[in-house]
């Protein structure tokens, strides 16, 4: 890590406002830490209601309206939080663009996809003609085969591969320095998803911009990320460089996410899967929020929740009290699995 | 990337690839044959109402000796008392009350749509404020406050537009404001925020255009019904006044001789009947044009 990071999440706490007086509402999302430095790729990796989202809306400055955060999201320097909504429209798509799970929902069904992008691309106050070249040299960027007629179209006359296309485009349109990606490639197919991701891929190295890429597949977010965080239950569980995560896992969960991959090689056909469902975020406990799951608590895991620690000096850090946590330390895989059944 | 495109494309409901089909919701709401039987009866209308005083003879002619008669090679919908062309006076009637309905429909939701959006997007005490005041002007039967006003103003045609407008103001309100209420929630107004669209734009070119098909419906509709109410204000002698022809006013004028002489009140009855109902037509028809459950909307065809 060199300089100032582009974006730096701290202490981010996500509740959700009581609805009578005296309420403190639930926790969503709590002590998050991110950073992320210009031109580099986040990986955030999470189950459903993980706050993986959350996180994401808390930095455009888009939770909904009974959403409370606290702590601090610092956008090249700048504080976002608790910024007003026109303290925000400066930032949001000039600055840091978006694109959302389901391409379809996020195009508008009533108007071209040429007039989407143009009207985006002139907010920075381009001429109409130029912004309508823009729109037609952006759907050629993001892959799109026939820019003019992709411009011509009405988004739901085009396959989900193309929308997400589209979306991306529209993300992009004015040049932001950071793109958040909240599970771009979950609506789609597997092979789209792949070239979903060799997109983002592209466009992150040719515009040297930086990415936060959110999915629940660990195995996505390895091919494409530079860091990776993982979230457990509203907290971030382990977060490092995306090949030392990916290879040497030191949280049980972000191991039993690999392991829940299924393969088609290996002795194993079957993939192993977590006992159980995750604590929701809301639901307040005492110790490790993993604990109930995890094959290898150890009692004070139930009685004291772990900070995250330093594992080694490239900025791996892990939340377990087992720390260093390796499957070979606490028996081979195999009786993993067994234990597991 | 191309053959993945036709392969994906069957997944999507109502997918065409036909770049010459790919049409706007508003070209689907004209594709239902009730859509086009009520196209071609409004025109038919609009054609009597424009093109009659070009070729028709001058409706306030008076031609004694030729008064009350039926149909006739020189009259083709016969005279009224006054011996005037009845087929003149019920195009000029009907051009009256096109354009007074037009223009104060129009009126009715230049100031209703906005409104309405503006409070189904607003925060909770400025959608209270404008439901309420939306609801106190709806619990009026319509032609009772437009009666009011035009009372209060004193009788005119531009009185008259601005009850009509006044009146149905609160029915566009209401459409924009349910629908606003359904598309602030939306993945698209939401992304465009995300993009750095202004609210107020958002408001107008992001989500305007989702509402257009059902206005389109509304205003036809409101057309319909806001020529019966002038019909009916100027029988009350509140609206247009003679000796300017008006259906209303033919009508009323017709009640002295409905036992001697019904043709006269058949004439201006029925253009109404006329009017009225090529409008609900045209609004029955692009509503069941943009139903899907009807076969007609994004339904694949």
């Amino acid at each position: 890590m060199s300089g100032e990071a582009l974006v730096r999440v701290a202490g981010l706490t996500v509740t959700a406002r009581g609805r009578r007086r005296g309420d403190d509402g639930a926790t969503i999302v709590r002590d998050v830490e991110l950073e992320l430095d210009r031109g580099k790729t986040l990986g955030v990796v999470g189950e459903s209601g993980s706050g993986k989202s959350t996180v994401a809306l808390s930095i455009l400055g888009l939770l909904g309206p009974g959403l409370h955060a606290e702590g601090s999201v610092a956008f090249d320097g700048r504080e976002l939080l608790h910024r007003s909504e026109p303290e925000l429209r400066p930032i949001r798509g000039a600055e840091i663009g978006a694109v959302f799970q389901n391409p379809f929902r996020s195009l508008n069904p009533s108007l071209r996809v040429g007039v989407q992008i143009r009207e985006t691309v002139m907010l920075d106050g381009h001429e109409r003609r130029a912004a309508e070249q823009t729109a037609i040299e952006l759907l050629g960027q993001v892959g799109l085969p026939d820019p003019e007629r992709a411009a011509a179209s009405y988004p739901h006359t085009l396959s989900g591969g193309m929308q997400q296309r589209v979306a991306i485009a529209l993300s992009i349109a004015r040049d932001p320095r950071l793109l958040i990606a909240d599970e771009p490639t979950t609506a789609l197919d597997v092979r789209v998803q792949a070239q979903i991701l060799e997109l983002l891929a592209r466009l992150v190295r040719e515009r040297d911009m930086a990415l936060i890429l959110i999915s629940h597949d660990l195995g996505v977010v390895a091919s494409v990320a530079d860091r990776i965080a993982v979230m457990y239950s509203g907290r971030v569980v382990e977060s490092g460089p995306a090949a030392d995560v990916f290879r040497s896992a030191a949280h049980p969960y972000s191991h039993a996410l690999l392991e829940s991959a299924p393969r088609l090689r290996g002795p194993h056909g079957l993939a192993a899967s977590l006992r159980g469902s995750a604590t929701p975020p809301s639901v307040p406990m005492d110790g490790c929020r993993f604990a109930p799951r995890c094959t290898f608590a150890v009692p004070r895991c139930s009685t004291n929740e772990p900070p995250l620690e330093v594992v080694d000096d490239r900025g791996h850090r892990a939340a377990c009290w087992e720390l260093p946590w390796t499957p070979t330390a606490h028996g081979d895989a195999a009786e993993l699995r067994k234990s597991r059944s | 990337m191309t053959d993945v495109a036709s392969n994906v494309r069957v997944a999507v409901p109502g997918a065409t690839t036909d770049a010459g089909r790919q049409g706007s919701s508003l070209r689907l709401a004209f594709a239902d044959p009730v859509a086009i039987a009520g196209l071609i009866a409004v025109g038919v209308v609009l054609l009597i109402a424009v093109a009659g005083p070009l070729v028709l003879p001058d409706p306030n002619a008076i031609d004694a000796p030729a008064a009350l008669q039926g149909p006739s090679g020189a009259h083709l919908l016969g005279t009224d008392p006054f011996g005037r062309d009845l087929l003149s006076r019920v195009a000029e009637g009907l051009r009256t009350s096109l354009w007074l309905s037009a223009l104060s429909v129009g009126a009715a939701a230049l100031i209703g749509v906005p409104l309405g959006l503006i409070a189904g997007f607003g925060g909770a005490v400025t959608d209270a404020v404008i439901a309420r005041v939306l609801d106190a002007v709806l619990a009026f039967p319509t032609l009772l406050l437009a009666l009011f006003v035009v009372a209060a103003l004193g009788p005119g045609v531009a009185h008259l537009a601005i009850a009509l407008a006044l009146v149905f103001m609160p029915y566009f309100a209401r459409l924009a404001r349910s629908e606003a209420q359904e598309l602030r929630t939306a993945g698209f107004v939401e992304a465009a925020t995300a993009y750095g669209t202004p609210r107020i734009k958002v408001l107008f070119s992001v989500a305007l255009p989702n509402v257009l098909p059902p206005l389109l419906v509304q205003l036809s509709l409101s057309v319909g019904f806001a020529i019966l109410a002038e019909a009916g204000l100027s029988f009350l002698g509140l609206g247009v006044r003679p000796p300017q022809a008006a259906l209303g006013l033919m009508l009323k004028e017709a009640q002295d001789y409905v036992s001697t002489f019904p043709w006269y009140s058949i004439v201006p009855g029925v253009a109404i009947m006329l009017a009225v109902g090529s409008c609900m037509l045209l609004g029955e028809g692009i509503d069941r044009g943009l139903d899907p459950k009807r076969g007609g909307g994004f339904r694949e065809r």
